[in-house]
């Protein structure tokens, strides 16, 4: 709570000071991004093939047309993604069929007009969540009074378990760069030393949207509260964190970093990178009504 | 200037700090991802930092016998009212992102102290 405090002063204070200004960047070459983070979940998955653009351009990105994509897994199974509108590509599994199971490795496979695109990655285990605790408060300092959740799920022993926890709140994933929730082991970064252990209180308390300032947000009753565990390569973790830390830089006033670019797992033989990352998960979830 | 007046004034000027500028962004499910193509750090300088300050000190008149001695004393902190960058940063807006709609970047320029600052200070001491 302490915590939150300071940083509602320094948001207040600070942002005072804080005007979005007019700068001109350097333009970049246009470059491939892969967005491919797929499930095993029984529903059809998506990569989505788009056009790097500039940086103050607010505009759709444009899709990549034509494109050959697959998923080869090491046990065999190839899994062709259809072309469908603005640069996603979709495969749809039958029913109760997925992509594979935890501990299997998968090569993702594009060709884009000629040039190879390839990436790696494994599907890690995943803890099952426990449940999900209701709580009314109130006369809390900074949050209005009402329901607030938090998810129950304890972290497997041994060291390096990577993880993306994600709420929707009735079927829409909370995505504000306030709410991206991401664990190593049950913590939040590798040299928490805290493995094996149910995660810690930050974390589950992100299972609560925020608003604008980043503050938590009271649930109302017959709202539908859903949590899934997605599990990451460590690949994919340190490739979200350093992301993390740029989309939260708005919040940390006089603290806020200068760039740095994810590094993400995507390899190919043109001359021009390829940008973004391949990341296979196996989710755990669990769904509740609040009262 | 006068017997019981003295006036003061201070400039600085101080080059921008060298930072690291976006070139391009993309997207990976659904959060914008700011990128920097060249892979160089520092590739620019923010603006200049200036600051005029000026001062005026007031004397009390001097009578003889008086134990103490005291002045007023006027300045102003950034007369040129200038928002001096401290960094200048970008981000994503923190709205909740909606499927399949634009989500705007911006870049931010922080100052931490963004206004002049008048105040007036009393001295005094004893003889």
């Amino acid at each position: 709570m302490k915590k939150l405090l300071l940083y509602t002063f320094l948001i207040g204070f600070l942002s005072s000071c804080e005007d979005p200004i007019d700068v001109t960047l350097e333009s970049g070459p246009t470059q491939f991004v892969v967005d491919a983070w797929i499930t095993n979940e029984s529903k059809p998955q998506t990569i989505k093939l788009t056009y790097s653009q500039d940086y103050l351009d607010s505009a759709i990105a444009s899709g990549v047309a034509g494109a050959s994509v697959e998923i080869q897994s090491d046990n065999g199974n190839i899994f062709l993604f259809s072309e469908n509108a603005d640069g996603n590509y979709i495969w749809t599994p039958g029913p109760g069929e997925s992509i594979g199971d935890i501990g299997d490795n998968y090569t993702l496979n594009i060709d884009i007009n000629g040039e190879k695109i390839t990436a790696q990655s494994s599907m890690n285990r995943v803890p099952v969540i426990d449940s999900i605790f209701q709580e009314f408060r109130d006369d809390e300092v900074f949050l209005d009074d009402g329901i607030y959740c938090q998810f129950f799920s304890r972290d497997f022993i041994g060291k390096g378990d990577t993880y993306w926890i994600k709420t929707f709140k009735n079927d829409t994933f909370l995505n504000r760069p306030f709410e991206l929730n991401i664990a190593y082991d049950a913590a939040f970064d590798s040299g928490s030393e805290v493995d094996g252990l149910i995660f810690i209180t930050p974390i589950r308390e992100f299972a609560n949207p925020t608003d604008d300032d980043g503050i938590p947000e009271p649930w109302m009753p017959g709202e539908k509260i859903r949590v899934e565990i997605h599990s990451m390569t460590n690949a994919s973790f340190d490739y979200m964190e350093t992301l993390r830390d740029q989309l939260l830089n708005g919040s940390n006033g006089i603290f806020a970093e200068p760039l740095a670019n994810p590094n993400g797992n995507i390899e190919t033989t043109g001359d021009i990178d390829v940008l973004g990352q391949f990341n296979v998960a196996a989710v755990s979830s669990i769904e509740e009504i609040i009262r | 200037m006068t017997k019981r007046w003295t006036f003061s004034s201070t400039f600085s000027a101080i080059s921008g700090t060298p930072t690291t500028f976006p070139t391009t962004r993309y997207e990976q499910q659904g959060y914008i991802v700011p990128h920097n193509a060249f892979n160089t750090r520092n590739n620019v300088r923010i603006p200049m930092y200036y600051r005029w300050d000026i001062g005026a000190t007031l004397k009390n008149k001097e009578k003889p016998g008086k134990k103490w001695s005291g002045e007023w004393v006027f300045s102003v902190y950034n007369v040129l009212n200038r928002r001096n960058p401290f960094s200048i940063f970008f981000r994503q807006a923190n709205e909740r992102a909606i499927a399949g709609e634009p989500v705007n970047t911006e870049a931010l320029r922080l100052s931490v102290i963004g206004n002049f600052i008048p105040s007036v200070s009393y001295n005094f001491k004893f003889n």
